[in-house]
Formats: structure tokens, C-alpha cells, sequence
């Protein structure tokens, strides 16, 4: 049993040159400190990125709660919660499974435990560097992608370390042939440094032109998930489902078969998220044929997974761990059927720009993958540590509290989405009424995350009070001198074929199957629309669209910096699809033309407040837009915006001091101050006034009217002002 | 045959296999893997790929290629959702006739005006061209005058923006088609600040009819006693 060369071991394993698998006891023991770090970041950026997302979440519903600064409003706190939930939590627990099940499968020990802690720290000095910028103001205000250009090379420069690490040692495995995990984690983390040094590279450093902008933004959110984190999360799926039931994975053809068809597809199904938008025809559809088509890798992996299970009684199913990886499975399950019923043109037109997207991230990151990594979690760590878990009931209480926790959210969510939708489509529906009237739904969804949070608090308190983790630093016991009786060869049985067993031959895949969305989705529309020209207007030949004039520029950096974009989309429908027209949000549809000196471009993918493609010519008024921003229920009442005063001076008027000619006429001002606009707030007006998609285009037509016939918005200067405000529209 | 045991991690409740709860010290006892037994490393078992989800690949895959074609709109940049060709574009572009004629006039203006008039309307003082952009006669409330100038002629002397004109000739272009000669009209009646009504061809067509006996060019008197509209 003990000898390489024996008959009975697979073929390939003879042919290792290190030969001899190495026992598990001491494969565990060279990833204490590097898995260790990772696991123990993870789940403190989970509890603090859960914080952040409670404060944004009651924000939602009470617009003023800790109203007073830049750092903490809505458009900053809610970016650096997903950040901190996906890069810091998400990325680094699944670094974490995938290094611990590349050694354990490769039956190797972990080559350069330094490099990898030294990479582990920098990875979380990355991500705090980067939420402590969104929080500043630095965001790019790209979707995933908001860590300024000071974080995100650190982020990428630890993650080449720790993937150099893991390629070496998947590169040096004893156990020649690949177990299915292995496919998916060897993929995933040949997928990531890819989708997001491309995704930062055209969007920060050299930024593509106009739209092209939001292409690869939706390519990047779209493969984060899809070929990033859900990898790792199905690959741990694919090794606990059987491992802890004891029975063999139903059937490795039937995994290959969905491996192969979720790489091929699930790059291409990204821009679903623009259904609608401002690209030509042919973008949405391809992702919207690709979408269709990722109904086969869910229904193999579901499949699999089920047939596994049922091979054994429940009673062998009650371990935690597996409790958490078949909720886990469950949750991708139905997050897979989610995307492609939300990727259909019917139903996008309802839950585009509504909170159902919301649930739907919240379903694959919390269900999916913080349900799969706990179980992860709570099988690794005493094995890294050699120190049992405390207390099994509180873990249950743990798992019971998280799993309830994201049902409420994740149908509180989809339930305000839906009606939301529904709502925003019926154009007679008043918006500020419909926006406040899921303000119940809102309030559930702060319940869901605060028992979330409370189950994490739990998972904290069974770890710190045991002094679990710290535990760990006495052990530093030898290793128990011989594992090999202790080593449990693979069976023989590989079943069949000894398909995919080759890494060059997988790697080659891996690199096509993204290739093909990279030509398809990025280099074709690049050479389509990333290098348009402004047009000549047929009414007044002026370019279109005009560059903005220097304020509005500033002012759309205040837009950026602010994160409007967490709740106003800037891109309008067209005609027919949903009620953006009916609404008056624009005279016509929105199209890549409109965006081409926008920098960065922000379509925004929810509306808790109105489209602002058009709003420079539906409101004239910069005092309007002052005004709205010092209060907005003073100009729009009932709005659930929140007040943007600290983009305002207050000054106390001494007697007889005239009042400045830019301060605010508010009427319920008290006569010895007054409110003047800070130069912020002035160029976040000009930037506004600057906002206009009113022209006729030759893709875009209108319908002739005596404005358009003449040119009546020609450009993107903003319009002289008066000084009554006349009533929004 | 499962051998992993939820005992091993929470020694507080032991499982049946593990009647003394006292796990770690047992197993530690025991020597041999620390604290924890577990299964084997996974493993996969053959069974057939069912041809039902390969059936269900090709037809999904055929609905994609279908889908695609029938909504890429030509996978043309400029064919945006809902049309699906650019021929559908160009239909649904709203055909302003005023705006295409005054397009074409500018091409006739360009070939035959221009060389007198200057391409920006000005006219030339020095040759004793009058100038078009901002010119009374051609922002006349109708363009009965302007289109008998064009297709007769004119001779001065002429007064235009109080200036006067001596006696240069302006030679009568009747081999114009009545469509051009409304294209260039409609055209110089709304450029360079210009901002009057269209022509319409038919009107060029009854004033050719009208004066198709005259002789000679008009003079700026004649031209003062026809009224500038019907």
C-alpha cells in the first residue's frame, strides 16, 4: 500500500518523480500558518463588511442616519461593503479551501509557506488600503472595482504570489491524475488574475473609451463571480459531497461535461446586465444566448451532487460541514437558476434596476459561498490547528442563524424588487411613492443582515473564546512520525476513462474558453464602438456630443467620489421597454454615442432615485439642483435622498453684513445665516446641468418635434439659469 | 462505510462510535493522525454522461445561434434593441423633406452660387455681388422675388443692407430644375443667420410657368411692384 510503484495505485502516480504521497497529518501541518491567516482575516472582513452593509442597509430607509460627512454616506459605505465582503472575505476564504485542497488532493505539502503569509498580509493591507479609499473619496466607481489605482496593484501583486504558490504546488503534486475540484481551483485561479488585471487596466489605468467602459465592467462583475469565486465554491462542493458521505462523486464524465460547458459559457453571459442599455443590438443577445445555454452546467453539477447524496442515508448527511456544503450547493443552485431567469429579456425589463439584482448578489455571495466556505471553515481549521471545536451547539446556532438570516434577505430583496419593477414600469406610478412604499421590505432586509451579523458575532465567540486560533500557538508539535498506515490510498477505481488528467491540456481549455468572451465581448465591440468619433448634427452641424466644459468636469468627479451611481443609473431604455419614456427620463433611447467623453462611464444598475441621463434638460435650474442637493424634500417632497449639507457652508451673517449672491434662498433659513454652495457643490450642479441626451441620432431616432428640428440642446454647456425654479418634472 | 465521524470534531457529543466523548486524548493515544480520523480523498465514479443532456446542448445550443441571429441586429454598431436591421434604422429615421432639401441645396449653392456670392453668403462689394446672408430680398416673407431673380436675372443697380449695388448682372440659371432651385433657396433662406421658410418647388414650378414669356433680365424696380407673397 505504502509503495509508489505499486499495482494497484492509478496510472500516473508511478510516474511522479517525488513518487511518494505525502501523509496528511503533515500536508496539514505545512498549511497551518499560511490557510490560518487567511481564514482569520476572512472572517473578521466578514463581520466588518456585514457592519458596513447594515449601516448602508438602514440608510435605505432613514436616509439621515449618520448624515453628517462625506465618509459615511450611502454612495461610499455601500461600495466598501461589497468590497469588503468580496475581497476581503470572499476572495481570501476561498484561497484559503482552494490552497488546503489543491495539497490535500495533489497529496503534497505546501511549497513557500512565507512567501505565502508575507503575500497574505499585503493581500489585506490591499483591500484596507482600498476600502480606506472609497471611503475617501477615491473610488473609481466601477462596480467591484471601486479600490483606487493605490490599492488594487498590491491586491494584484499579493494574489500573483499566493497563485505563483499554489501553481507550484499543484505543479509538484504526488497524485498525478486530477480529482474534479482540482479542475475548477486550477481554473479559478487562472481566471482571476486575468479578469481583473484586463478589468483594471481598461478601466483605471488606460481607460477604454465611452461605453465600452460599462462592457468590461459588466464582463469583470459577471466573471468575479462566475470564474472567480464560484469556482473555488463548487470546487470545495465537489470534494466535501463525497468525501464526508464516503461514496464516490456519481460520475467524472458527467463533471467534466459541466465544467467544460460553465467555462465556455458563463464568460459570455455577462452582459445581461445590460439588457436594454446603450449597446448595439448584438452585445445583449450574445450574452443572452450564452445565458440560455448555462442551463446545462447547473442542471449537471445539480445532478451530481444529488445522486451522490442519495447513494447514502441521511444519517451519514447530519455532519456539519456537509449540512453546510449541501445548503451551500443549494444556494448556487438557486442563484444559477436566478441569473438566467433575471438574463431573459421579459423578466430584465422588470428586475433590471430594482433590488432583485441586489438579492441576487447577496444569494451567491452569502448563500452560496459564505454557507460553502463556512463548512470549509469548520472542517479545515482543527485540522490546521489540531485543536477540536469548543462547542458543537453554538456552531449549529452559528449555521441556523446565518442560514436563516439569508432567507430573509434574499426574499425580502427579491419580494421589494419584484413589486419595485412592477411598479417602475407602470408609468403612472408617482416614483417617490413607489421608492418609499418598499421602505417595509427595506426594514426586513436591515433584520437579515443584523441576524447575519449576530451569527458571525456567535462564530467569533466560538473561536476567541476558547482562545481557538490562539491555541494553535502552543501546538507546535512535531508531526506524528509516520502517516503512511494512516494514508488512505484513492481506490484504484478512477472509473473508466482517465479523461483530464493532463494540467497542460486543462490549462490550454481553461485559457480558450476566456479567450473567446475576451475576442467576443471586449476586442470586437472595442473595434465597434471603443473607437467612435463624435458626430456631425444633420440640424446645426455641431459635434455631437460636445466635450464638458470645465466645471462640469469637476463636478462629475464629485459625482464619482460621492457614488451617486449606488442609486441613479444614467441610461435611459428605449421606447416600448419598461417606462423610462413614458416617464420622461428621456426623449429617446440612450446609446454609445451619448457616453463618449464620459469618464468613467456610470449607467448605474439601480434606481432608488430617478435616471439622470437627461436630467440637464428636464431641469435648467442650477438653483434647483443646489437647493435639492442642500434638502432635497424641500424641492421634492418625500424624497428619500439623503442631504448632502456637507457640500454647504453655513456662515453666520454679522448685522448689516449683506448676504453673499451665491448663498441659497431657502425660505425657512433663519435671517442671520446663510447657506452658500461650496465649490463641490457648484460643479456637481454644472456637472448635472451638463447631462443630455436630447439630440436625434441616426442610431436613436426621434420623433420630429419643433425642439429637435432646430437643435434645441446642442451641446453639453450647461444651460444659462434662471432664477425661479420651475417645478421638476 | 463512512468513517468520518462528526464526534471527532466536537468532542462534547460524542458519536456512537466514540463512547467515551474523551476524543482528543483518545486519539492522541492512539498516535496516529492527531486528532481527527476522515475519509478517504474523494473519488469519482463513471457513470455515462446521459446522451439526454447532450440532446439538451444541442438544442439549447441551436435556440442560441437562432436567438442571436434573429436579435444581433446584423451585429451592426449602429442597430440598437428593439430593430433588427439597419435597413429597420433607416426606415425609422424620420424623413424631414425641408432638412434634405435644404441638404441638396447646399451642394446646387455650392456649384453655382458660390463662386459670386462667397461660400459664407457675403457677397463680394468690390465685384458689385450683393451679399445673401442678411439680405432683405432674401428674407423676404415669401420668395416670389428671389426665385424670378434666379431664374431670370437681374440688373442693377440694387440696394441691399442700405448698400448700393451698381449695375452688375446676375445671368438668369433657368437650366436649373425647379427642385434645385427650391433646394438652393430653402438653403441660402436659412444659413448664415438666414432664418426664413422653405421654397417649395411647386412654387418654382408656377413662377417658371408665370414668366416664361419675359425677356431679359428684371430690374429692381419691376421686382418692387410683384408682391413678396401670394
Amino acid at each position: 500500500m505504502s509503495a509508489p510503484s505499486s499495482p494497484t495505485v492509478a496510472p500516473g502516480a508511478g510516474a511522479s518523480p517525488a513518487g511518494r504521497p505525502v501523509p496528511v497529518a503533515e500536508i496539514d501541518a505545512s498549511l497551518r500558518w499560511p490557510v490560518l491567516l487567511l481564514f482569520v482575516s476572512a472572517v473578521l472582513w466578514l463581520v466588518f463588511g456585514t457592519i458596513l452593509a447594515l449601516i448602508a442597509s438602514i440608510k435605505l430607509h432613514g436616509p439621515g442616519f449618520l448624515n453628517g460627512s462625506a465618509w459615511l454616506t450611502y454612495g461610499r459605505i455601500n461600495p466598501a461593503a461589497m468590497n469588503a465582503l468580496l475581497y476581503g472575505f470572499a476572495s481570501q476564504a476561498g484561497l484559503g479551501v482552494a490552497l488546503w485542497l489543491l495539497c490535500r488532493l495533489g497529496r503534497v505539502g505546501l511549497c513557500c509557506q512565507a512567501p505565502l503569509i508575507i503575500a497574505g498580509v499585503f493581500w489585506n493591507l490591499g483591500v484596507a488600503a482600498g476600502i480606506f479609499g472609497i471611503l475617501a473619496g477615491d473610488s473609481t466607481g466601477f462596480q467591484w472595482l471601486e479600490m483606487p489605482r493605490y490599492a488594487s496593484p498590491i491586491l494584484f501583486a499579493a494574489y500573483a504570489l499566493i497563485g505563483l504558490c499554489a501553481v507550484i504546488t499543484f505543479h509538484a503534486r504526488r497524485e498525478r491524475p486530477l480529482y474534479v475540484s482540482q479542475w475548477y481551483l486550477v481554473a479559478a485561479l487562472f481566471w482571476f488574475p486575468w479578469i481583473y488585471s484586463a478589468a483594471n487596466y481598461l478601466l483605471v489605468f488606460r481607460p477604454a473609451r465611452g461605453v465600452m467602459q460599462a462592457v468590461v465592467n459588466a464582463w469583470f462583475t459577471n466573471n468575479f463571480l462566475g470564474l472567480w469565486l464560484a469556482p473555488i465554491g463548487l470546487g470545495a462542493i465537489f470534494y466535501f459531497i463525497p468525501k464526508l458521505t464516503g461514496r464516490p462523486l456519481h460520475s467524472r464524465p458527467l463533471a467534466a461535461f459541466g465544467f467544460w460547458t460553465l467555462a465556455f459559457f458563463t464568460n459570455w453571459t455577462g452582459l445581461t446586465q445590460l439588457i436594454g442599455g446603450p449597446l448595439p443590438a448584438w452585445l445583449p443577445a450574445a450574452s443572452q444566448a450564452a445565458n440560455g445555454l448555462m442551463i446545462v452546467p447547473i442542471l449537471c453539477a445539480g445532478m451530481n451532487w444529488f445522486l451522490t447524496l442519495q447513494t447514502t442515508d441521511r444519517q451519514n448527511q447530519e455532519h456539519l460541514t456537509l449540512r453546510l456544503v449541501r445548503l451551500g450547493a443549494t444556494c448556487y443552485l438557486a442563484w444559477g437558476l436566478m441569473s438566467i431567469f433575471t438574463g431573459l429579456r421579459a423578466v430584465s425589463e422588470v428586475t433590471h434596476f430594482t433590488y432583485v439584482t441586489v438579492a441576487q448578489n447577496y444569494l451567491a455571495l452569502l448563500g452560496f459561498l459564505a454557507l460553502t466556505f463556512f463548512g470549509c471553515l469548520y472542517y479545515i481549521v482543527p485540522r490546521l490547528t489540531q485543536v477540536a471545536w469548543p462547542s458543537e451547539k453554538l456552531a449549529r446556532w452559528h449555521v441556523t442563524c446565518s442560514t436563516a438570516a439569508i432567507a430573509v434577505i434574499v426574499i425580502a430583496l427579491t419580494m421589494a424588487g419584484l413589486w419595485q419593477g412592477a411598479k417602475l414600469n407602470n408609468s403612472t406610478a408617482d416614483f417617490i411613492a413607489l421608492t418609499r412604499a418598499t421602505l417595509p421590505w427595506g426594514g426586513l432586509f436591515t433584520l437579515g443582515l443584523l441576524l447575519f451579523l449576530a451569527g458571525q458575532l456567535l462564530f467569533l465567540k466560538i473561536t476567541v473564546s476558547q482562545e481557538f486560533v490562539f491555541a494553535a500557538a502552543r501546538l507546535r508539535r512535531a508531526v506524528p512520525p509516520d502517516g503512511d498506515q494512516l494514508f488512505h490510498r484513492r481506490g484504484g477505481a478512477w472509473g473508466g476513462r482517465q479523461t483530464m488528467n493532463s494540467g497542460p491540456l486543462l490549462f490550454l481549455g481553461i485559457f480558450a474558453t476566456l479567450a473567446s468572451s475576451f475576442w467576443g465581448l471586449l476586442l470586437l465591440p472595442q473595434l465597434q464602438i471603443g473607437r467612435q468619433e463624435p458626430v456631425k448634427l444633420e440640424a446645426n452641424d455641431a459635434l455631437y456630443p460636445a466635450n464638458r466644459p470645465g466645471q462640469a468636469r469637476q463636478g462629475a468627479e464629485v459625482y464619482r467620489s460621492l457614488g451617486c451611481v449606488e442609486c441613479h443609473s444614467q441610461q435611459v431604455r428605449p421606447k416600448g421597454f419598461g417606462s423610462d419614456f413614458e416617464r420622461g427620463w428621456g426623449e429617446r433611447r440612450t446609446v454609445a454615442q451619448d457616453y463618449l467623453y464620459d469618464q468613467p462611464v456610470l449607467l448605474g444598475s439601480l434606481r432608488l432615485g430617478p435616471d439622470l441621463a437627461n436630467i440637464g434638460a428636464r431641469q435648467t435650474n442650477a438653483i434647483w439642483h443646489l437647493i435639492h442637493l442642500y434638502q432635497p424634500k424641500s424641492t421634492s417632497p418625500g424624497s428619500m435622498m439623503p442631504p448632502y449639507a456637507f457640500l454647504f457652508e453655513k456662515r453666520q451673517l454679522r448685522w448689516g453684513e449683506a448676504r453673499s449672491p451665491d448663498a441659497l434662498a431657502l425660505t425657512d433659513a433663519p435671517s442671520a445665516e446663510e447657506i452658500v454652495p461650496r465649490p463641490e457643490a457648484e460643479a456637481l450642479a454644472a456637472y448635472l446641468l451638463s447631462l443630455h441626451s436630447d439630440v436625434p441620432l441616426f442610431e436613436a431616432p426621434m420623433p420630429l418635434t419643433k425642439t429637435n428640428v432646430v437643435g434645441a440642446a446642442t451641446t453639453n454647456a450647461p444651460t444659462t439659469t434662471t432664477n425661479s425654479p420651475p417645478p421638476p418634472k | 462505510m463512512s468513517r468520518e465521524n462528526q464526534a471527532d470534531q466536537f468532542p462534547e457529543n460524542p458519536g456512537p462510535g466514540h463512547p467515551t466523548g474523551d476524543i482528543p486524548a483518545a486519539a492522541m493515544a492512539s498516535g496516529a493522525m492527531g486528532l481527527f480520523t476522515e475519509n478517504s480523498e474523494p473519488t469519482a465514479g463513471s457513470a455515462e454522461l446521459p446522451v439526454l443532456l447532450i440532446g439538451l446542448l444541442v438544442v439549447l445550443l441551436y435556440w442560441g445561434d437562432v436567438y442571436l441571429l434573429q436579435n444581433s441586429g446584423e451585429f451592426n454598431p449602429k442597430v440598437y434593441y428593439p430593430y433588427r436591421s439597419y435597413d429597420q434604422v433607416v426606415m425609422m429615421n424620420p424623413i424631414d423633406p425641408v432638412a434634405a432639401r435644404e441638404r441638396e441645396g447646399r451642394k446646387v449653392f455650392d456649384l453655382v452660387c458660390s463662386a459670386c456670392h462667397m461660400p459664407s453668403g457675403t457677397g463680394n462689394r468690390g465685384n458689385n455681388v450683393p451679399p445673401l446672408a442678411g439680405s432683405e430680398w432674401v428674407l423676404a416673407e415669401g420668395p416670389n422675388r428671389i426665385i424670378r431673380i434666379v431664374l431670370n436675372g437681374l440688373q442693377g443697380p440694387l440696394e441691399v443692407k442700405g448698400d448700393q449695388y451698381g449695375a452688375n448682372v446676375m445671368t438668369p440659371f433657368n437650366i436649373l430644375t425647379d427642385d434645385q432651385i427650391a433646394a438652393a433657396l430653402t438653403f441660402v433662406r436659412h444659413s448664415w443667420g438666414n432664418n426664413a421658410g422653405p421654397v417649395n418647388p411647386e412654387k418654382v414650378k408656377a413662377i417658371r410657368e408665370a414668366t416664361k414669356d419675359k425677356d431679359g433680365s428684371w430690374s429692381p424696380d419691376e421686382l418692387k411692384k410683384i408682391p413678396e407673397k401670394d
